[in-house]
């Protein structure tokens, strides 16, 4: 069952089914390697609701989804 | 002769301007186009009287634009950028390391139809970690030339200048999926990389040190000492610097004196022209080691970092992580600050930012708080060893600082309204920073700040010049030095101006010869030193204790504070309201700035002056 990246906790291996929102920010996400299909781990989240910082397979990223940028995941 | 443009082009953080630095080395400009809000740099290379000129374009990720940076390259390299010419030839910068954004960037530039020159960066390290990077299967794959460069040791530019010059760019294989979707792109670019890189041993330093660095506790205490490490270089080590210049200044200035006779002409050139050459010039340090500082924090990768770890306390005023770069930068010199905001991809981001950056306590505004705190506040220390000018200082850098960012809360609740706007950034590999291109900022500020901020600021002190040493007068001859220069400004053109506009700041407690500080001020801030210096006839430097002696008997405290709260807010500072007009293309941005901090300074200075 997919859910938002940000409700899963920091250390989490998941799976990338699919990116909704603002296309603008959906497309910048995919360009930086979050692709459907892709698997990212949660490496850690900062606290009070900020970004999430994210492993790909050997990009990092910081991340802090909104309403304008889902990221649907599958664990 | 027909000059070849060069284009060079990439992902952000592959070491795009690293390589344009070492390619062009000195030979730069910053690029002067017709109605160009982002000016991109340009650099010449030359061998036997041909020119190649060779453009550093903004990083880009794709053919869509998030940010106008990018907007920039991309119409370029289309070819409908209104005045800068499409180029002939694209140099790619990718990066070996983190290649599969880059191949996905390479399809899509690849339908453009332009003759192309692949440049690899970062292979060293995959080496260094046991990798490969098969350059000959991606040259076939791609169907260009492909070289691998170490940009930090020069290694490989000699084949890439060559390359440039023999015309070796070839039209690269047309790849279908550069007008596919961005998942088509990226599941090609995947395939790519697995053909022509095997991965070494994973980047455990990096690893490593972001354990530490994005750590909420670890990172917030390396934060707060990189954050205390940077002001304390800046002002601490500008220092020696600083009092240097000054008494270089003051030896240039009696040799003048002593040299011309005629006495018009000696006050110009003595008052007018190296007093206000010198009072640009004391800056130079400053601005220079925080250039260095954000150009080496930028280059080794922890830029970004700082930007993950302060975008939720930014959001708290509205504002997201990237908008930290620039207010950081401000506090040195609002107008780097106000460029580098080219980096937010959000419109309202960044005009709300743009609107704060004036409210950072740059350095030009630590003069004038030098003199006053030491002139009107006593020299006591408070609750246990500190000292209260030091805290008073450190209280005006902390009230500028919160109420920039209130600037911009208000702003964006109202003018600039709209949705929370997601963060992204992408780390870079922590790596060493390239010691030429460090150098090379370095040149190009300097040259920057002394032409741009010096021709202002000297007009204006000529102009003062003019305003209290004429019309001349013949005082009595029996009056001491400092009784005839008195006589002199009391009956100047200055004297006439304050006394007419004084009675704007009266409610605030200033005369008219702080007035006409004040409003010399808004040539640059740092010209009210040496202005009240000429109006209170005592020695210009800042440092010598007869003007600080003066203003103590001439300045109450209560208007001293009342002073210092004016200058905490108001925007004096016409290079700043210039680029601000440049950057967001209209008037409008920067009177509201001016006007919104007029009234800001105008109710503290009147608040503070009825309180004490």
């Amino acid at each position: 069952m997919s859910q938002l990246l940000q409700h899963l906790p920091a250390g989490t291996r998941c799976r990338i089914i699919s990116l909704e929102g603002d296309e603008r920010h959906t497309q910048r996400v995919m360009q930086l390697g979050l692709v459907p299909g892709v698997w990212c781990t949660i490496v850690r989240k900062a606290p009070f609701g900020g970004p999430l910082e994210l492993a790909l397979d050997v990009a990092r990223l910081g991340v802090r989804p909104t309403r304008e940028l889902r990221i649907y995941v599958d664990v | 002769m027909a000059t070849r443009t060069i284009a060079v082009v990439g992902v952000p953080n592959v070491g795009k301007s690293t390589l344009f630095n070492e390619l062009t080395g000195l030979q730069q400009r910053v690029g002067n186009f017709p109605g160009v809000t982002v000016e991109p740099m340009l650099g010449t290379l030359r061998k036997d009287g041909d020119e190649l000129t060779v453009i550093d374009l903004p990083g880009i990720y794709g053919m869509s634009a998030a940010s106008e940076d990018e907007q920039l390259t991309i119409d370029v390299l289309r070819g409908v950028h209104p005045s800068i010419p499409r180029p002939d030839v694209i140099v790619h910068v990718l990066s070996a390391d983190h290649p599969s954004k880059c191949f996905a960037l390479f399809a899509e530039l690849s339908t453009l139809g332009l003759p192309m020159v692949v440049v690899a960066t970062m292979v060293d390290a995959v080496k260094a970690r046991g990798g490969v990077f098969d350059d000959i299967t991606l040259h076939h794959r791609l169907g260009v030339p492909v070289m691998p460069v170490v940009g930090s040791k020069g290694l490989g530019l000699g084949e890439l200048r060559d390359a440039l010059w023999s015309n070796a760019a070839t039209l690269p294989k047309l790849i279908e999926v550069g007008i596919a979707s961005v998942e088509e792109r990226s599941a090609w670019a995947r395939g790519v990389l697995d053909e022509v890189v095997v991965r070494g041993r994973e980047d455990t330093t990096t690893k490593l040190l972001d354990r530490v660095m994005l750590h909420p506790v670890g990172g917030a205490l390396v934060f707060l000492i990189v954050m205390t490490l940077f002001f304390q270089s800046i002002f601490s080590w500008a220092q020696p610097l600083m009092d240097g210049i000054d008494v270089f200044t003051a030896m240039i200035s009696d040799v003048a004196a002593q040299l011309i006779s005629n006495d018009l002409l000696r006050s110009f050139v003595v008052r007018g022209l190296i007093g206000g050459v010198g009072s640009i010039l004391v800056f130079l340090p400053q601005i220079i080691i925080l250039n260095v500082l954000v150009t080496i924090l930028e280059e080794c990768g922890y830029l970004a970092r700082a930007a993950f770890l302060v975008d939720r306390a930014m959001g708290v005023f509205g504002l997201q992580g990237r908008s930290f770069i620039p207010l950081l930068g401000s506090f040195a010199c609002a107008i780097p600050g106000i460029m580098s905001a080219r980096i937010i991809p959000s419109y309202r981001d960044r005009m709300a930012t743009i609107m704060a950056t004036p409210l950072m306590t740059c350095s030009a505004r630590l003069p004038v708080y030098t003199l006053l705190i030491s002139s009107v506040v006593p020299a006591i220390t408070i609750a246990g060893g500190f000292s209260l000018q030091a805290a008073v200082m450190v209280g005006l850098y902390v009230l500028g600082a919160l109420s920039g960012l209130l600037v911009a809360l208000v702003l964006k609740r109202t003018m600039f309204r709209g949705a929370v706007v997601p963060f992204m950034i992408e780390f870079p590999p922590y790596r060493m920073p390239s010691l030429r291109s460090i150098g090379v900022t370095m040149v190009h500020r300097t040259r920057d700040f002394v032409t741009t901020a010096g021709t202002v600021i000297l007009a204006f002190s000529v102009a003062l010049w003019i305003l209290t040493e004429l019309p001349r007068t013949q005082p009595d001859p029996s009056m001491t030095e400092l009784q005839q220069q008195q006589y002199q400004l009391d009956n100047s053109y200055a004297a006439d101006l304050g006394r007419t506009i004084q009675p704007i700041f009266a409610p605030l407690g200033f005369d008219w010869r702080i007035t006409l500080g004040v409003l010399s001020s808004y040539a640059a801030r740092e010209t009210f030193v040496s202005a009240m210096g000429q109006i209170y006839a005592a020695d210009v430097a800042e440092s010598d204790a007869p003007l600080r002696d003066v203003l103590q008997e001439r300045i109450p405290l209560r208007t001293g504070l009342s002073i210092l709260a004016f200058y905490v807010f108001a925007l004096q500072c016409i290079s700043t309201m210039a680029i601000m007009k440049r950057e967001t293309g209209s008037w409008k941005w920067p009177t509201l700035a001016f006007g919104i901090t007029f009234a800001m300074a105008y109710v503290a200075s009147l608040i503070v002056y009825n309180v004490f």
